[in-house]
């Protein structure tokens, strides 16, 4: 419609009355409803505009932190992977960052993993992680420790952090050995459970180291949360775990500590550091499922060997290298006590009934303390050895 | 000339009294062209945030392939199946036993599901023997169905067999570690 065919309406028509009435009563109010419906308008456009850009920082906003949580479950991996090839070494690790963020390890039963509580889970199927249940820290620890039994294994990753305080009562090798080892850690050496100073901390964990087992709960660590008090009593080959309840403690499983013992022992050091029993023995079975693989090929690095000898020895002339020959073919695969049959079936079937019970674990060390001697013995009659 | 003047001026009264009657819909025309030049700006940044967060997450993509690559090499490169080991005295780094090398393969192929393909998921990971010969084994082969990227990563390694050379002492060569892992 353009402007001219408008003019058509010359206002000459005369409109009946009760038109002319609501005709002036627009006009007197024309300005009023104008700039009413002006301001509903602009709020309404305002609102849906409002909205829009709401509803965008909202959804920016969840992107954002599950990136964050994504990035630090990544992060947290490589470093992981990074720590736990790198031998006896400790990493510190600045979360600064991430203080605000709980970070929870678990493994029970067939599940294992870690991630910030409420975010994403990141599983560890394989990997062995000895570290308190829970940390919330602004900077965590990763320290690896290789696991012979008798050869390599594994290496154990222990996590902790600068607030998780390890109270350590008692005497004897481990008490002076804990003491070089956890330098850079948040250790204490006390000779009276009493005198524990528990400050700040996160998280407070008592070693015990006398054998007798914990009895009291000490008057410093009574006001903590359940939850932020642990011990863990060490005896032998054997670790008690205890959790603090209201005033006292719940004593917890007992385990066998799986391990030819002496110093540096990666599997004793674990059993310090595990949440509780169940995540020690989670872990462990970890550790042996890898072992029972490692066997097969210890295993398959005999048999190789053997024959590599049986060809050879036909070959040999010098009647001492024979002789040699023959002691090594003797100590690596003929008699009933031979490397081969030591891997093949005493290691091989206890580590099969280790992965489904823990405490079928038992003879492992002793079967490895056979392998060692027969590994002495192939040295000493100048064999190839097999580990 | 009066003529014409009568009829600019007629003109101009024509337009006036359009304008007049017509107020309310030019200025909703206006708001709505002012509304869609808006939405199109808005538009226009959204589809620009789009295209950049695509090419960032590309990137990151890529970023996040090759630190894997690199993780799994190192993870490799420490594996207790093949590292070189002399007796209790500390392992040889980069160093791999032939003997263990040649069983890894068919160790790692039993317990695939179970075990190994957590270690290594979708990874190619062969050893390639420079010197002395020009062997190469197949260690670990799990190509991604329908793959979008893949990154290559090559580490020299010492290539120790006890079987050969001196007695006791074994022979020592020179290899590639070559991890391709997939996106």
């Amino acid at each position: 419609m353009g402007p001219s065919d408008d003019l058509v309406y010359s206002g000459n028509d005369q409109p009946d009355p009760d038109c002319r009435d609501a005709e002036s009563f627009f006009r007197m109010k024309k300005g009023q409803a104008e700039v009413t419906f002006h301001w509903v308008y602009i709020l309404i456009a305002g609102a849906i505009i409002l909205l829009f850009f709401v509803g965008l920082v909202i959804r920016q906003k969840a992107v954002s932190e599950e990136r964050l949580g994504e990035d630090v479950i990544r992060i947290l991996e490589s470093i992981v992977v990074g720590a736990s090839v790198s031998e006896k070494t400790k990493n510190f690790v600045d979360t600064s960052g991430l203080s605000d963020y709980t970070f929870e390890f678990r493994c029970e039963g067939d599940y294992a993993g870690f991630g910030i509580r409420g975010g994403k889970f990141e599983e560890l199927p394989i990997e062995p992680v000895f570290s308190p249940k829970e940390i919330r820290t602004a900077q965590m620890i990763f320290w690896s420790l290789p696991y012979r039994l008798p050869y390599k294994v594994i290496d154990l990753l222990i996590i902790t952090s600068a607030n998780t305080k390890y109270v350590v009562v008692g005497s004897g090798s481990l008490y002076t050995e804990l003491q070089n080892a956890t330098e850079g850690l948040n250790f204490d050496f006390v000779t009276d459970l009493d005198k524990i100073v528990p400050g700040k901390n996160f998280h407070v964990r008592i070693i015990d180291l006398t054998g007798t087992g914990i009895i009291s709960l000490p008057d410093p660590l009574k006001t903590f949360r359940d939850d932020q008090v642990s011990a863990v009593s060490l005896s032998g080959s054997q670790a008690t775990y205890y959790q603090k309840k209201g005033s006292g403690w719940e004593k917890g499983e007992t385990m066998g500590i799986i391990s030819l013992g002496g110093e540096k022992d990666a599997a004793k050091y674990a059993a310090i550091f595990a949440g509780d029993a169940e995540s020690y023995r989670c872990n462990m079975m970890k550790v042996f499922k890898r072992m029972r693989y490692i066997n097969e090929i210890y295993l398959g690095k005999t048999e190789e060997i053997i024959h590599h000898y049986d060809s050879i020895l036909p070959l040999t002339g010098q009647e001492t290298d024979r002789a040699r020959i023959q002691g090594c073919l003797l100590t690596l695969g003929e008699p009933a006590a031979s490397v081969k049959n030591l891997l093949k079936i005493s290691m091989s079937s206890e580590l099969t009934k280790c992965e489904l019970n823990y405490a079928s674990c038992n003879l492992l060390p002793r079967h490895a303390q056979d392998l060692i001697s027969l590994n002495n013995q192939l040295q000493y009659q100048a064999c190839i050895q097999i580990y | 000339m009066r003529s014409k003047r009568n009829l600019q001026t007629r003109k101009t009264n024509r337009l006036q009294a359009w304008l007049r009657t017509h107020k309310a819909q030019i200025q909703m025309s206006e708001t709505i062209a002012v509304m869609f030049i808006f939405f199109v700006l808005i538009l226009f940044g959204i589809v620009f945030y789009y295209k950049y967060s695509q090419i960032a997450y590309k990137e990151k993509q890529e970023e996040i392939l090759g630190a894997r690559a690199m993780e799994i090499t190192l993870k490799t490169l420490f594996l207790p199946e093949l590292i070189c080991s002399r007796g209790v005295a500390e392992l040889e780094d980069n160093c791999f036993d032939l003997i263990k090398l040649r069983q890894v393969n068919k160790t790692f192929k039993d317990n695939f599901g179970d075990y190994y393909f957590h270690l290594f998921p979708y990874t190619n990971i062969s050893v390639q023997e420079i010197y002395p010969g020009n062997q190469t084994w197949t260690l670990y082969e799990k190509e991604k169905p329908a793959w979008e990227a893949k990154e290559r990563t090559y580490f020299v390694v010492t290539l120790k067999d006890e079987i050969k050379g001196e007695e006791r002492l074994g022979e020592y060569g020179l290899g590639v570690l070559t991890v391709e892992v997939y996106s």
